[in-house]
Order: structure tokens, then sequence, then C-alpha cells
């Protein structure tokens, strides 16, 4: 029988509360200045919406030096009577522990699910702890689709700024969108709904929590099993997504090589899944979208191009094995241009992520090479798309998105031209 | 009397050659038997690692393009398989030859057996140094493009060369080939790079020393990089 990851007080803790109909998970790193807030609206929209089932809410911490977890353990919603018009019937059971493996957000993740596993739950809910937007009402969007309609997976969708989750807007969305057919605009979101039995299916092959799947890479993971394994998708509109910035002391490199490498690998897992694929189409929504304003963003527009353009002088000797000529000579054209006309168009950028994948599966290096060396060429379609979008409004912008999508799909038959 | 005399060389030729002759045919069954057996091994080791995806691996490691860049037509798997090749050929020719009872050549093979094992270590450090070297060099290169250092470059190509030549030194000294002197020339010569780096960084960085260190100590509170809030995930 394999060793359990849960500590013998947790395990107490499941056996005390026997089940749950709902869990919701947050993981957290030196959250304290957030976490009581998203421990706040969790709690509030538990008793809620869904005062007549069994709750615990589990915080899976990486080591924080802060106190996140007594945070999670001592806030309680002080006055219920403001938010709802009958008293409440349950108390908040909490489950706080830290996780054991890799550091990361999916080790944290797996803790989460192991614990809602052994509760038997109907439904589970993950949340990001550096939210500073999120309301009881983000419990009613991600659970109610899975307990009321039948849905095992619930992406999130949100109104974030124009340049809020750029790994999203320039990879992760399009490349996602045109592999395997299905239009879910923030696959990497952070926040989930899921059912018990997709639970039980993210428990099937624990060897992947011994891969990037353990740190960044656990959102894609989670949204592209769902997708390629044929459960019900559907994303709930959330409001604004407004954090704290992600783990500070992690640099993009890394991030980027995490969340682009799950992505690559998942290519090779679910091959049959994605190479029929030829459309994209629309899943369904809950939720009533409407606008709100967002944070504004700084942008070190220079600083990117600057990189972008030390990738361009120095990496071509990594790049040459596996982006033709004309790429190159097109990277190095456009890296003569200043900051403000600085553009890399959309159709060489989805040439160069299509390179990357194929490099990646044929092994053409260090496969952490080739996705480090994605990091200049990433930056410099970041600043392309601000400089593109600079005076864009968020349906302009969402605009640009939807084009650059279409030229994943379009250019989708040379990938797979190239795969075998 | 003199038939007797006439023919004693003959006698002793016959003599010499019923000796030397089944001495001769074991030389020969066991060359032509080396020969078979390493042709045998070359196939089989060819198969073998075409079959683990050796010739994949060394294409991922960059060995590939290296041999392609030396001109060598042949794939490393079949490179692997013609080495093996001739050294089997090679031991059969000495023990063959042993069966001659030749004193020079049964020293020579003794050596060479001695040597045999130091000589395979060499190749595998030197083989072990190449791939390491493009392996680092690449690493440090990648990461400081991403940290936007601007000699990252330089810096590179140096900490490739610098183990590459470490990767020498440590093969020609297994081969026990004029070792004082290699290991003198290898002390002498990074002795020397390290020096001359400490010289011209002093030299030519003077100036920016004096002004990082006087930016640090009067620390004027201007921020070295502008802000940057976006959130690429």
């Amino acid at each position: 029988m394999p060793r359990s990851i849960l500590n013998k007080e947790v395990r107490e803790k499941v056996k005390e509360y026997k089940k749950a109909d709902i869990v919701v998970g947050i993981p957290s790193y030196n959250n304290a200045r957030t976490i009581p807030h998203v421990v706040r609206a969790v709690s509030a929209g538990l008793v809620k919406y869904f005062s007549k089932y069994n709750f615990v809410l589990i915080n899976s911490d990486g080591g924080s030096k802060d106190g996140t977890p007594n945070l999670v353990k001592e806030t309680a919603v002080e006055d219920f009577d403001t938010i709802l018009i009958e008293h409440p019937i349950h108390l908040i059971n909490k489950i706080v522990t830290p996780y054991h493996g890799i550091p990361g957000k999916g080790s944290a993740f797996r803790t989460i699910f192991e614990i809602a596993h052994l509760l038997e739950a109907k439904a589970c809910a993950v949340v990001d702890s550096d939210l500073r937007s999120i309301t009881p009402e983000w419990m009613e969007s991600l659970i109610e689709p899975i307990l009321f309609h039948g849905f095992d997976f619930v992406a999130p969708l949100y109104q974030r700024h124009k340049y809020d989750g750029t790994i999203t807007n320039s990879i992760v969305y399009p490349l996602t969108r045109a592999l395997y057919g299905k239009r879910i605009r923030q696959p990497i979101g952070g926040e989930f709904g899921f059912s018990g039995e997709m639970l039980s299916h993210f428990l099937k092959n624990k060897k992947v929590y011994q891969t990037d799947v353990a740190r960044y890479g656990i959102d894609i993971w989670m949204t592209t099993t769902s997708v390629a394994g044929g459960f019900k998708v559907c994303q709930s509109f959330l409001g604004a997504k407004i954090h704290n910035p992600k783990d500070p002391g992690a640099d993009l490199s890394s991030m980027l090589s995490q969340v682009v490498g799950s992505v690559f690998n998942l290519m090779e897992t679910h091959y049959d899944s994605w190479s029929g694929v030829t459309d994209s189409t629309p899943v369904p929504e809950f939720g009533f979208k409407f606008e709100v304003a967002t944070d504004p963003v700084r942008v070190n527009l220079e600083g990117m191009v600057e990189s972008f353009k030390y990738g361009v002088s120095d990496l071509v000797s990594v790049w040459d094995r596996f982006l033709s000529g004309d790429v190159l000579s097109e990277l190095n054209r456009i890296s003569s241009y200043n900051v403000l006309e600085f553009r890399l168009p959309a159709e060489l950028w989805v040439r160069i992520v299509y390179d990357f994948s194929l490099a990646f599966h044929k092994n053409i290096m260090t496969r952490e090479h080739i996705l480090r060396s994605l990091t200049p060429l990433y930056l410099g379609r970041t600043a392309s798309f601000v400089n593109e979008t600079m005076e864009s409004s968020p349906p302009e912008v969402e605009e640009k998105i939807e084009n650059l999508c279409q030229e994943f799909e379009k250019q989708k038959g040379y990938l797979l031209s190239r795969w075998k | 009397m003199n038939l007797i005399l006439s023919s004693n060389p003959f006698v002793q030729f016959w003599e010499e050659l019923k000796v030397l002759g089944p001495k001769v045919l074991v030389f020969l069954i066991i060359v032509v038997l080396g020969f078979i057996l390493a042709w045998i091994l070359k196939v089989a080791i060819r198969e073998i690692l075409k079959g683990v995806r050796f010739d994949t691996l060394c294409y991922r490691i960059g060995l590939s393009t290296a041999l392609a860049r030396a001109n060598v037509r042949r794939t490393p798997s079949e490179i692997i398989g013609l080495i093996l090749y001739w050294v089997v050929i090679f031991l059969f020719l000495l023990v063959s030859l042993s069966t001659l009872n030749v004193g020079a050549v049964d020293q020579m093979a003794a050596s060479f057996l001695v040597y045999l094992p130091r000589f395979l270590i060499a190749v595998l450090v030197l083989i072990f140094g190449y791939l390491l070297a493009g392996f680092v060099g690449r690493a440090i290169l990648i990461a400081l493009v991403n940290a936007q250092v601007k000699s990252a470059k330089p810096i590179s190509v140096a900490v490739h060369v610098l183990i590459l030549i470490l990767f020498l030194a440590m093969g020609i000294e297994q081969l026990g080939i004029a070792k004082g002197v290699v290991i003198a020339t290898f002390s002498i010569l990074l002795g020397g790079v390290v020096l001359a780096l400490a010289i011209a960084f002093g030299l030519g960085g003077k100036d920016m020393a004096k002004d990082f260190l006087e930016k640090k100590v009067k620390s004027t509170g201007e921020p070295k990089k502008k802000p940057d809030d976006i959130s690429h995930i």
C-alpha cells in the first residue's frame, strides 16, 4: 500500500469530519496579507449558498514564514447577519496542513485532492490565496454548475487588465484552444470547480506530481486533463480578478518554462485527442457578465524589447537547431526596431511556438534549454502586444487575442505535418 | 655422405616448418575468427544502439552536429560499432601473434593489454568532458541572456573552453603522456587566464567599479529598473 502524503493530524481530522459534500481548497505560501480576506469570502459564500450541505475548507501551505496557516485557523466571518438573511446552521470546518513533495502549487493541490477524496466530496473548488477581488459569489459560480447542472469541470472567466496574464493570452489560451478545440478563456486561471468524479481522475496518475505539474503546471494540467478526458466542461464568470503578484521569488523564465513545458508535455500525452481537431467551439458559460475597473499595470517596455534583442544577438546558436533560416532572419530584422515601433507579428509568433513544441517533442536538445530559451521571444511578443494595444479598449484587446487564436488554428496543419 | 650433407639444411628447414606450420595455422585461424567476431560485434552493437535510440540522444546533446561539422558522415552508433570492430581485430591480432612465440611481439601485446583500459577511460573522459562543456556552456548562455547580462556569449564560451581544457588535461594524464608537463602547462595556463582576466577587469572596469561603489555607498534612492507590474501568469 502506498504511503499516504497526509500526516496523522489530518487523517484524524478526516475521521472526525467523516464526509463532506463540498470541499474548498486554498493553497498558500506567505500570503498573510491576503489570505484572511480569501478565507472570509469562501466561508461566507459556502454558508450563504450551500448552507444545506456539509463543507470543509482546506488550507495546504508550503511552509509560510509569515503565519499564513495560523491566520487561516483564526479567521472567521464576524457577522454573518450582514450577508445572510437566515443565521448559519453550519460551522466552518477547516483542515490546515503543510503539504509534502516538490515545493509548488501543484503539490499543494495534490494534498487538497487527497483530503477531498477521503471526504468523498461531491464538489470541490480551489481558489488562489493572493486574491484581493474574491467575493462570496465566486463559490456559487464555481460550485453550482457541478452540483446542480451536472458539469465536471468549471473554469473561471474574469475581467482582467489587458496586461494581466500575458502567458495566458499569448500562448496558453490560443494554443490549447487550437489543439483541443474548446474555447476555455482562462485555462490557467487558478480558480476551478470540479466534481468528485473529476477529482478521482486527477488522482489516478500520481507520477505527474513529480513533474512541473507539481509547480505552476498544475492549472493547465487540470484543464487539459478534463478536456482531453471527455468530461463536461464549462466556464463561469467571476468578475474582476485582482491579485497580488505571484511568488515574487519565482523568476519569469522558470514560470514560463513550467507552464509551457506542461502544455508541451500534455501534447505528447494527448496526441490522439488533439490531432483530429480542426476547429474550436465555445463551452457553456455561467454567470452574468459586467464591466469592472481593474488596477492599472505599469509596463517596462524598454526592458522587454532589450531582453528580446539580447536573445536575438546571443541565442541564435541555440535556436538554429530548430528554428528555420527565414524565422531567424525575420527575428534579426525585427530586432533593429526601436521600442515604440517594435512589432512581432502574430504569424511569426505562432510559427515560433509551434517550432518550439516540435523541438521539445523531438528532443532536439535538453528540454529545459529549449523552454528557457523561449523567454526573450515571449518578452518580445509581449512588448509587441503592449504596443499594439496601448490605446485599445477591453473589447478591442479581446479582438486582438481572438485574431491570434485564429492564427494558431490556421497554422495547426504545419504542426501536425511535422509532428511524427 | 654427400647426400647427407646436402640434405641437412632441408631437413632442418623441414623440422622448423613442422614446428612453425601449426603455429602459423593457429595464427591464421585466430585472425580469421577475430575478423568474424569483430564483424558480428560491430553489427550487434550498431543495432542495439539504434534500438535504444542512441543516435537520437547524440543528436539531442549536440554530438551529431559536432560530427557533421567535422565532416564525419557516419552516425554515432556506426562509429562506435567501427571502433569496437577495430579494437577486437587488434586484440585478436595480438593474441594470434603471441602464438608465434616472438619475444618482442609478446612484450608489445602485454604492454598494450595493460594500456588498453587506460586508453578507454581517457576516451570516455574526453567524451564526457565534451558533452558536459556543451551542456554547461549552453545553460550558462541561456541563463545569462535571460538575466540580460551583456557579455553572456563570451562568458559562456570561456566556461565551455575551460571545461574542455580541464577534461583534455584529465584525459592526457590518464594516458600517462608527459604527466608532469601536462599538469604544469594546465596550471600555468589556467593561472595565466585568471590573472589576465583579473588584470583586464581591474584596468578596464576601474571606472565602472568606482561608479558602482559610489552608487552603492551614496544610495541615491533612484530605482535601478523601471517599474514593471506586469503579471505574466
